[in-house]
């Protein structure tokens, strides 16, 4: 704890503040990184961690993943499979950059004490390595999602791409991936695929690769860009009254929102919305747990429930009552 | 919030809302003392430092979204806010809204809100608003009133004409503010806004704390977790709705210091001198009005108004016609009558029709998602790479041409990793030599696969691209043979019964009691007996052998051993 003080100009006032910061990096010591992994050789880790990146297709040009502009017309989706041999084919062709002697190429084919030639052990070891590349994502997933927290190696690789206008202009778009052969209840998060990576190509493209193969698919719109707004129209705006997890209450109470009494109408008195919901604090309508709240509180009775799209397999697609909120989820052809 | 160390993310579709993130100290200029005392002894050391922050615009990277997204051309009406999302959670409350002196009871409105105290703390306030304006509200005759870049204004001085953000403030007050001469010239982005329009939709003092909130999300199946999305955000709301068929200006403007200038509906600081003679009831009667929350209009006033503003307008404050804000940032979008959000948007996504029982609806024709007939229509998989490309098998290899190094050139296949359908890994005990050995032919059409051969060049071309790579994996090889080397010759050693012990100690004594300069040290700590040779023998030996040859010493470490 330190003491400090506000100078020149209030030099006379004196306040002890905590100024310790967090731990920025605490996270890191808790997963298994790609420098944990390859720790104590320095050159061996600094050229897996190379080759980690080729096998997650970072610094593969566009026109190689997509040779034909056809293939991804603007506004589409396209789901894929990666072709682990032609991954194969990049490694080898990095790797024989280095072996320009029969030593080194010797080196590479040597065999070692588990039986396995020393290029098998290192593409075992990229198999590992690939899913321990997207750090901070894996730990959160060790948070929040067990299903997610462990990842196959050497696994099946699937993912699509998707060009539209969406990517620029909602970023932090949220895709998750679920594998389920149930149609009834496939959006529960034991079902959930992890993320091998999560990548924008371009402005308005994404590519999201899974370790492993989703039947169904969801986008849903951005936690942090959720539309917020108020019920009604223009002629009474109101707005719907919300539990603290954000469920409407069950007496789907509303308020009335007022405008701005004068000048431009589309004004609303934001004020007087915050004094209505504090009176159905007191009258005890509105959760307790709202008390301290300010912002927080307007906040959550103005954000609207996120739009969802799903996308599902073709063979659990049920006319007239989809196991899904939206009525046009579609097949994307990941049955496998 | 406090500063532990922040709760760990919420589950996956869920997110926490908090009123704000106040990091230890605002930004500004401090000194820190630090006193050490021990029995008698005491010690005491002073440093001074800046706590900084954005001020006067925002870098591209601190904005992480806008609602309705930049360009905008059918923002949804009637019912959602406009709102900014900020990358960094602290960011509205890294500023004090307020200058030195003042005090939020100054500007307060409303005295009756709920926990009223907490109202009362001016770290609270954020110092940021996002103004909604109408294209209309910000045109000034021919002129947008909106500067950016090298149009901008200056801080202090004018620019053609239009006098700078803070010419009307006291050199003294902005020397206090922490603007000295040097900056008058300083370009800023500004929008400039007639105030009675400004204050007709800003939003009043208390609703700026409202409007702002900070928000954890759980950042698993983003875009960049982790790299720049922790999933804390903050976020500033506007307070107005959208109509349709309008050019919107949304603005994120800095407040901080401004709240005495009568800019938003509030009370305005009360000063108790007041001159008759110096009031002009025009005039007058706008500032009354500003007193109550209620915009100028600058219309017919009546004589009972001008008699009130004699007895109630307290202020002196020079109310200025047009107010120029900082703009931290920018965006315009139009609305409409046809819904543009992130609904709308994913219905419209293109799918490919397989066959259709509707009249009009053919089989190739490419319609939105949500014209679906999800009962007649069938929809083609959404695969990359199939036989629905002109040129393209339905495996996703593309007919394309090799040019050999011959000059002829063949038709070829290739494909890239992304694939329709899953292919089988094919593990292999030995890399591919070279390309050619990854070539492939495809019986069937007697066609070469080029597809892993252009992976195992590609790969090849990254790796020479890149020389740290290079360095590190020629070092990992050369280290790695080094120690094989080493472990051979000792083996070799170890069978033919000596101890490698026994032999560097042999070699430890030839070179401390041995006159033979050494040339070279041997890596491998090995040597064959040598014969011992007095001085007067090398001597004789090389002047024998190299006749012609100076011998130097003194050209390294190893010379002198």
């Amino acid at each position: 704890m330190a003491k400090t003080e506000e100078a020149p100009v209030a030099a006379s006032k004196m306040e002890i503040v905590d100024v310790s910061t967090t731990d920025a990096f605490k996270w890191r010591r808790e997963i298994l990184t790609l420098e944990k992994y390859f720790a104590g050789n320095e050159s061996k880790s600094q050229t897996m961690r190379w080759l980690t990146r080729l096998r997650l297709l970072e610094p593969i040009p566009f026109q190689y993943l997509v040779p034909s502009e056809d293939m991804l017309p603007s506004e589409t989706i396209r789901y894929f499979h990666i072709d682990r041999n032609w991954v194969d084919a990049l490694i080898d062709g990095a790797l024989s950059v280095t072996l320009t002697s029969t030593r080194e190429r010797q080196w590479l084919l040597k065999e070692m004490d588990d039986g396995k030639t020393r290029y098998s052990s290192m593409m075992e070891d990229l198999d590992v390595a690939e899913n321990l590349a997207d750090e901070y994502r894996n730990y959160v997933a060790s948070q929040s999602n067990s299903a997610t927290s462990s990842k196959q190696a050497g696994s099946k690789l699937t993912g699509f791409l998707f060009r539209s206008s969406v990517v620029r202009d909602y970023p932090g778009l949220e895709v998750t991936g679920y594998n389920s052969a149930n149609s009834a209840q496939p959006w529960e998060s034991k079902n959930q695929v992890s993320i091998h990576r999560f990548a924008r190509l371009s402005e308005s493209i994404i590519m999201v690769i899974f370790n492993g193969c989703p039947t169904h698919i969801r986008f849903q719109e951005p936690a942090e860009g959720i539309r917020i707004g108020v019920d009604g129209d223009a002629s009474q705006y109101e707005l719907k009254l919300k539990n603290p997890d954000g469920t409407l209450l069950q007496s789907q109470m509303k308020i009335n929102v007022s405008k701005r009494s004068y000048g431009d109408k589309s004004v609303l008195n934001i004020l007087g919305m915050y004094n209505s919901l504090s009176n159905k604090m007191d009258s005890g309508d509105l959760s307790a747990s709202f008390d301290k709240q300010e912002s927080a509180l307007l906040a959550t009775q103005m954000l609207q429930y996120p739009y969802q799209q799903d996308f599902v397999p073709y063979s659990q697609m049920q006319y007239g009552s989809t196991p899904h909120p939206h009525k046009d989820a579609i097949n994307w052809g990941g049955d496998d | 919030m406090s500063n532990a160390n922040p709760p760990p993310p919420p589950p996956v579709g869920e997110y926490r809302l908090f009123d704000r993130v106040l990091g230890p100290l605002p930004a500004g200029n401090y000194k820190i003392e630090i006193e050490q005392g021990f029995d008698s002894e005491q010690g005491s050391v002073s440093k001074f430092f800046d706590v900084t922050g954005p001020r006067w615009g925002l870098e591209a990277t601190e904005v992480h979204a806008v609602f309705p997204p930049r360009n905008e051309q059918n923002a949804t009406t009637d019912s959602y806010v406009p709102f900014i999302t900020l990358q960094r959670r602290s960011l509205p409350w890294e500023r004090l809204l307020l200058l030195n002196g003042e005090t939020p009871q100054d500007f307060r409105s409303y005295n009756q809100m709920r926990h009223n105290d907490d109202w009362n703390d001016p770290r609270k306030y954020p110092w940021v608003a996002l103004l909604v304006f109408t294209e209309d509200e910000l045109t000034n005759g021919n002129s947008l009133g909106i500067y950016k870049g090298d149009e901008g204004l200056c801080l202090v001085d004018s620019k053609n004409s239009i006098p700078g953000v803070f010419s009307h403030w006291s050199q003294s007050k902005r020397d206090s503010f922490g603007i000295d001469t040097s900056m008058d010239k300083m370009l800023v982005d500004a929008v400039r806004v007639d105030t009675s329009v400004l204050r007709s939709i800003a939003p009043r003092f208390e609703e700026l704390k409202l409007l702002s909130h900070a928000r954890q999300v759980n950042p698993q199946d983003k875009e960049q977790c982790g790299s720049d999305e922790d999933g804390w955000f903050s976020i500033v709301m506007s307070n107005r709705v959208l109509k349709p068929d309008q050019t919107y200006h949304a603005c994120l403007v800095s407040l901080e210091g401004r709240l005495s200038e009568n800019i938003l509906p509030t009370n305005p600081a009360i000063e108790t001198k007041i001159s008759k003679a110096k009031i002009d009831p025009k005039h007058t009667a706008a500032m009354l009005m500003a007193n109550v929350g209620l915009p100028s209009f600058g219309k017919k006033q009546s004589g009972k108004a001008s008699k009130e503003v004699e007895k109630e307008v307290r202020s002196p404050i020079n109310v200025q016609s047009f107010t120029n804000l900082i703009l931290l940032h920018h965006w315009t979008f139009n609305s409409s009558q046809t819904n543009g959000d992130f609904q709308a948007r994913m219905e419209s996504l293109n799918v490919r029709v397989e066959s259709s029982s509707r009249n009009g609806i053919d089989s190739g024709d490419i319609i939105p998602l949500s014209d679906v007939d999800s009962q007649r229509d069938t929809i083609e998989p959404m695969l990359l790479g199939t036989d629905s490309v002109p040129g393209m098998t339905a495996n996703s290899y593309l007919s394309t041409e090799m040019h050999g190094s011959d000059g002829l050139s063949e038709d070829v296949l290739y494909r890239g990793p992304l694939v329709a359908f899953s292919e089988q890994r094919d593990v292999k005990e030995h890399p591919y030599a070279n390309s050619d050995a990854a070539m492939a032919i495809i019986s069937e059409l007697a066609i070469w696969d080029i597809s892993h051969a252009s992976a195992f060049e590609l790969g090849r071309l990254l790796a020479l691209g890149d020389g740290k790579f290079m360095k590190a994996m020629k070092s990992w090889i050369a280290n790695d043979i080094r120690q094989e080397q080493r472990e051979e010759v000792e083996n070799k050693i170890e069978e033919k019964g000596f101890s490698l012990s026994f032999l560097n100690q042999g070699l430890k004594s030839i070179k401390e009691e041995s006159s033979i300069r050494m040339v070279r040290e041997s890596r491998l700590k090995l040597s064959l007996p040598i014969p011992e040779i007095s001085k007067e023998d090398l001597a004789v030996n090389l002047g024998e052998t190299y006749q012609y040859t100076v011998v130097e010493t003194g050209g390294g470490k190893d010379g002198q051993n």
